[in-house]
């Protein structure tokens, strides 16, 4: 079977473009149209108290969670200063933004991927395939599996 | 009658041996290759390698089987980085007729390779524990002792079961 049809298996489809979302230097890959809009990270507010997100983005009057991820994908209580835009994506129940370091578009074409192997799988991991850009292998992960993992606050 | 067949013995490290029949091993990168570090993985297999322009997740059966005991060993004699490490590609498939799947195996040398008779056959160790979910079988190997027959498509074509992962 060809890792296409594999990811069809799986629901996933590999987009025209990805965006890599850089995390203390990790490269997380998002398929682009699930992006709704970018924030800088100026603009985010900074959660007061124990929170499971690090801040508040406004968008049509209401707040959002924004979520700070290590490069292990481990949630962080607070913003580091390195962290300078904020990708908010739209789900079922609203949005939610994750801030980035950097973000990068780059074409589907550019790369192979890959569902994640079977034994790389755990209950909860966001990470949906891996795909190889440049000679190095990329974590690929998705809007749904991105906002069931902030549902599962997870803290470092 | 006894019955013989060919078999690879992989050092697994940590004295760990193990084997895997004669067609199941395609490769072995002798240098320790480019391995990527993949997040909310099993221990035992966050790390994943680039051959033959495929991704493939690379398992560490000794962090499987002895996992944190031998994490605290390694720490306290100072061991680890220095240790080269090679990668097995083994073959597997999930269904009769499907093209040939692939995984890495870090393992400390290059393996060696033997024949096997069915005289040979024993118990699989006792210690580490968790041999009977990733082995078929065991036989007894005049140099290293009981070596178990590693259940190729199950290790890499299986979800861990929650027991078995640590993050």
């Amino acid at each position: 079977m060809s890792a296409e049809l594999e990811l069809a298996e799986h629901g996933l489809r590999k987009p025209a473009h990805f965006v890599a979302l850089t995390l203390d230097g990790f490269r997380l890959l998002l398929p682009q149209n699930e992006i709704h809009r970018l924030e800088p990270v100026e603009d985010i507010e900074p959660v007061e108290g124990d929170e499971t997100h690090a801040g508040w983005a406004t968008l049509n009057e209401k707040r959002w969670p924004v979520y700070c991820l290590s490069a292990n994908l481990r949630a962080m209580a607070a913003i580091p200063t390195s962290r300078r835009i904020c990708v908010l994506l739209e789900h079922a129940d609203g949005y939610f933004g994750l801030a980035c370091e950097e973000v990068v578009i780059l074409k589907g074409t550019q790369m192979r991927v890959f569902p994640l192997p079977a034994c790389m799988r755990t209950p909860g991991t966001p990470i949906r395939a891996l795909a190889i850009h440049q000679e190095r292998v990329l974590s690929v992960t998705c809007k749904a599996a991105l906002a069931a993992f902030g549902d599962g606050r997870t803290h470092a | 009658m006894t019955t013989d067949c060919t078999a690879w013995v992989l050092n697994l490290g940590d004295g760990l041996w193990a084997a895997v029949g004669e067609f199941e091993l395609a490769h072995v990168i002798p240098y320790s290759p480019g391995l990527f570090e993949i997040p909310w993985c099993p221990l035992y297999c966050r790390q994943a390698l680039i051959w033959e322009d495929e991704v493939l997740p690379v398992v560490d059966l000794g962090e499987r089987l002895l996992g944190e005991v031998t994490r605290r060993g390694k720490a306290r004699a100072g061991v680890g980085a220095e240790i080269e490490t090679l990668v097995g590609i083994v073959a597997y498939s999930t269904r009769p007729g499907d093209a040939p799947k692939h995984g890495g195996l870090l393992m400390r040398e290059v393996p060696s390779r033997v024949r096997v008779s069915d005289r040979q056959a024993c118990a699989l160790p006792e210690h580490p524990e968790g041999w009977p979910s990733l082995a078929i079988a065991c036989f007894e190997d005049a140099r290293n002792g009981p070596i178990p027959i590693l259940d190729v498509a199950r290790l890499y074509a299986s979800t861990p079961a929650p027991a078995s992962i640590s993050l």
